[in-house]
């Protein structure tokens, strides 16, 4: 572990996006105590420019205070984007396990189910299962990790496959022990690295076809989001520019300091740079 | 007098902190001349890929050399301009590297490959006095049909004719230094002799002077003019090859040449006891199939295999890269299932045992693999790798523990070694512990998939005497793969010879080297790399 952390930190990626998102979590926790009020309450005058009315990052068209708005909205991304993202790990990393491990038909057939969801755009069947559900934070986490876990699936299929064929999986198997022990014991812990990394930047891409979601109307009605924001400030933009921007500049905080963390953890997981 | 081409003068190269010593090399001399071949030899970690890097300026980033000068007919090559370093690279002095296929680009044809090496030193040359000089060089080297395999691609040549073309483009600038790094060691011993025979057959006839790096005393017995033998980044001693190979006065070159295996007589024995192991009729085909419409491509790895290993002797099976040798202690355990044909272990039939028979057959057969690196999980202590084992079969774990414990200390490790990851130990230890998880399971047949293969000589003979040890004192039967016959005649009671997926030869030990039935045995005993040298030792007493 010393190597991983050494490594983590040494990369100025790692220290940059490990702070903005300590910044983004803080928010999340910050929101009740400092907006106690409901971020979809009147606040003041509608059309408030930054700073007028108390209101720090300005209001929106119906009054309601932008910065009440971002800050609740963190706490919705960041649970959709954790939870989905866990949510298409257990279908992905299973799926994938088992095509893997198994080979031949089994293989083939969950090679070819997994195509057949890539081929689908992934916003598209979004929409379409949030539209079907009925939009709330549950389904849309369902509807996000129902077309996230191809590609964690093809990655860990092939993660395991080619662990599978090395000597200590087979020395494994020759001292007698049970599929399920060779492959939860020796073959996932050895094929687990690239998979967290792509699971991080999972949670950014969950993200985003969450804010997507909400742009159009597809949201949890009672949780306010920031994709909703742009959505509702869409058609001010020329006359309010904070009604957009500040939830779009959350949004590409949030996505960067993930996908830095990402990139940081990939180098410190790889055995190569980091030991070297 | 010949003219000094490359001097050596207390050369020092320092490592990055918290390597395992402070030096890669440290101070060490010597000289190559014009016309001859000088032997860089010793084992793994002693500093001679680093010293020849060292005079092409390949060092890496973190290796710099610290003292000392390294010069090459008169420059120092060591305060060379990158430029003038690029034209003396490939121009003058020349390398070929240990591995041809990762050293040739996967994507250009070979030709092409060595043309773009003539062209970046003689801009001058029309593109076609370049092609008939390519001709030329592949003719040289002995490779067949110069014009077709000009325009093949690396994958498509086998790993002899990948090094041939590699020794062309070497020579493709007419350099008076070659440095050849371990040339010969990926490939098969056939192949070995050839190119053993070319690299010196080139040399003679251009007066070049070579830089041959190597771990096997072997090769050097058979290419060298002068020797110098490197241990820990010191030379330990040097001088003409004659000298220095027939009265060494330094014990580690004896101890290098001592530990060369196969030098022993075979075992004359012949066992009457009932065979444990039986292979009856086995047979095994690869297929693959590249495209939906490209012919399936064949590969037999196994064809009419028939063998018996009696109880309590060590049969070896011998044979090159791709002789179906390993694919054969892989059916045996039902790690590749066969085509056809029979396993028979005490009498019954591997093949129709269902999951939990073949779990027990597993436990009473164990394998050691080849390499010592790959075969350990790299995330696990080594403790708990040996213990899993006893462990799936119902031990507790405080008595799994204790097995562990034991069996470290019987392969010389130790109880410390329990709490310790892979890493921390060397190619040899690493071994040892693959043996002790072998044996943990107290099995009754041993298989050695080439496990002293990728092990220095001197190890390589203390792993050979401790399989033997283990082997009388647990009455042990094994199959022990190897690709090398030296080991096998060390090791084995009986000897089988597989060539192409099929068995050529099989006899005693002592019968096969004796009196040695097909033709193949009898090439593979002549490419022993140092066989004359070390027939010619052998009449002294053994110790």
């Amino acid at each position: 572990m010393p190597h991983f952390l050494r490594t983590f930190l040494g990369r100025p990626a790692g220290v940059i996006g490990l702070l903005l998102l300590a910044l983004v979590c803080l928010t999340a926790v910050l929101a009740p105590i400092l907006y106690p009020a409901s971020p979809w309450e009147m606040a003041g005058v509608p059309f408030s420019r930054p700073g007028e009315n108390g209101m720090l990052l300005g209001g929106d068209t119906m009054g309601r205070d932008i910065a009440a708005g971002v800050m609740h909205g963190a706490r919705v991304s960041i649970l959709i984007g954790l939870a989905s993202t866990l949510t298409a790990l257990l279908i992905g990393v299973t799926v994938g396990c088992i095509a893997g491990w198994s080979g031949g038909l089994v293989d083939a057939g969950i090679v070819r189910f997994t195509e057949i969801f890539q081929t689908i755009p992934n916003f598209v069947l979004a929409i379409l299962l949030v539209a079907i559900l009925t939009p709330s934070i549950a389904t849309i986490i369902l509807a996000i990790g129902l077309v996230s876990w191809p590609p964690l699936a093809r990655l860990t299929r092939a993660q395991v496959r080619s662990v599978a064929q090395r000597e200590f999986v087979q020395a494994a198997r020759c001292q007698g022990q049970s599929t399920i022990s060779v492959v939860l014991r020796h073959v996932l812990p050895n094929a687990v690295s690239p998979i967290i990394v792509m699971g991080a930047l999972t949670v950014a891409a969950a993200i985003l076809i969450e804010a997507a979601l909400s742009f159009m109307g597809l949201g949890d009605p009672n949780h306010m989001s920031w994709g909703y924001m742009i959505g509702a400030g869409r058609t001010v933009i020329r006359q309010a520019w904070w009604m957009s921007v500040f939830p779009g500049l959350a949004i590409l905080l949030t996505v960067v300091a993930i996908n830095l963390v990402g990139e940081a953890l990939n180098d410190a997981l790889n055995p190569r740079i980091s030991r070297a | 007098m010949s003219d000094i081409l490359l001097s050596i003068q207390d050369l020092v190269l320092g490592l990055p902190s918290g390597a395992d010593r402070a030096h890669a090399v440290d101070g060490i001399s010597f000289d190559v001349r014009t016309n001859e071949i000088v032997c860089l030899v010793g084992e793994s970690g002693s500093g001679k890929s680093m010293t020849a890097h060292a005079v092409l300026g390949l060092l890496p980033p973190k290796v710099k050399p610290l003292a000392g000068a390294l010069s090459f007919r008169g420059r120092d090559v060591l305060q060379l301009p990158p430029q003038d370093m690029r034209a003396l690279r490939g121009g003058q002095i020349a390398m070929i590297f240990q591995e041809p296929l990762t050293a040739l680009n996967p994507l250009a044809r070979v030709g092409e490959q060595v043309a773009e090496t003539i062209r970046i030193h003689d801009t001058t040359l029309p593109a076609a006095g370049i092609a008939t000089r390519v001709q030329e060089l592949f003719t040289q080297v002995g490779l067949p049909d110069p014009q077709a395999l000009a325009r093949a691609y690396p994958f498509q040549l086998s790993g002899g004719q990948r090094q041939r073309v590699m020794i062309a483009m070497a020579l493709s600038n007419n350099p008076t230094l070659l440095i050849a790094d371990e040339p010969t060691t990926a490939l098969d011993v056939t192949t070995q002799r050839q190119i053993l025979d070319l690299i010196k057959q080139l040399q003679q006839q251009r007066g070049m002077g070579v830089l041959f790096i190597t771990h096997d005393i072997g090769v050097v017995a058979d290419i060298a003019d002068r020797v110098v033998v490197l241990r820990h980044g010191r030379v330990v001693e040097q001088g003409p090859a004659d000298q220095v190979l027939n009265a060494p006065t330094d014990p580690y070159t004896s101890e290098l040449l001592d530990a060369v295996p196969g030098r022993g007589t075979a075992a004359a024995k012949t066992s009457a006891a009932a065979p444990i192991l039986e292979i009856r009729d086995l047979q095994k085909v690869f297929t693959t199939r590249q495209g939906m419409f490209s012919p399936v491509r064949r590969v037999v790895a196994g064809q009419d295999l028939n063998l018996s290993l009696a109880t309590g002797d060590t049969l070896a099976v011998v044979g090159e890269s791709g002789s179906g040798k390993s694919t054969l202690a892989r059916m045996v355990l039902r790690l590749i299932e066969p085509d056809a044909g029979q396993i028979l272990f005490r009498g019954q039939d591997v093949r129709q045992l269902n999951r939990e028979g073949l779990r027990q057959f597993r436990r009473r057969a164990q394998i050691v693999f080849q390499d010592p690196y790959a075969s350990l999980d790299p995330r696990l202590k080594v403790g708990e790798s040996i213990m899993r084992g006893p462990m799936a079969f119902g031990t507790p774990r405080t008595e799994a523990r204790s097995i562990a414990t034991r069996w470290l200390e019987r392969v010389g490790l130790g109880a410390q070694a329990l709490e310790r990851f892979p890493h921390e130990f060397s190619g040899g230890q690493r071994q040892r512990i693959c043996i002790a998880r072998a044996l943990a399971l107290d099995p009754v047949l041993l298989i050695a998939d080439e496990a002293v293969s990728a092990l220095d000589v001197s190890v390589q003979a203390q792993v050979l005497a401790l399989l033997a040890e283990l082997k009388a004192e647990m009455g042990l039967s094994m199959l022990f793969i190897t690709h090398d016959l030296r080991v096998a005649r060390e090791i084995a009671d009986r000897i089988v010879v597989m060539q192409h997926g099929r068995i050529v030869e099989q006899a005693p030990a002592a019968q096969l080297f004796d009196a040695p039935q097909a033709d193949y045995t009898r090439r593979l005993l002549d490419a022993v790399p140092g066989r004359d040298f070390f027939a010619a030792r052998t009449p002294q007493p053994a110790e």
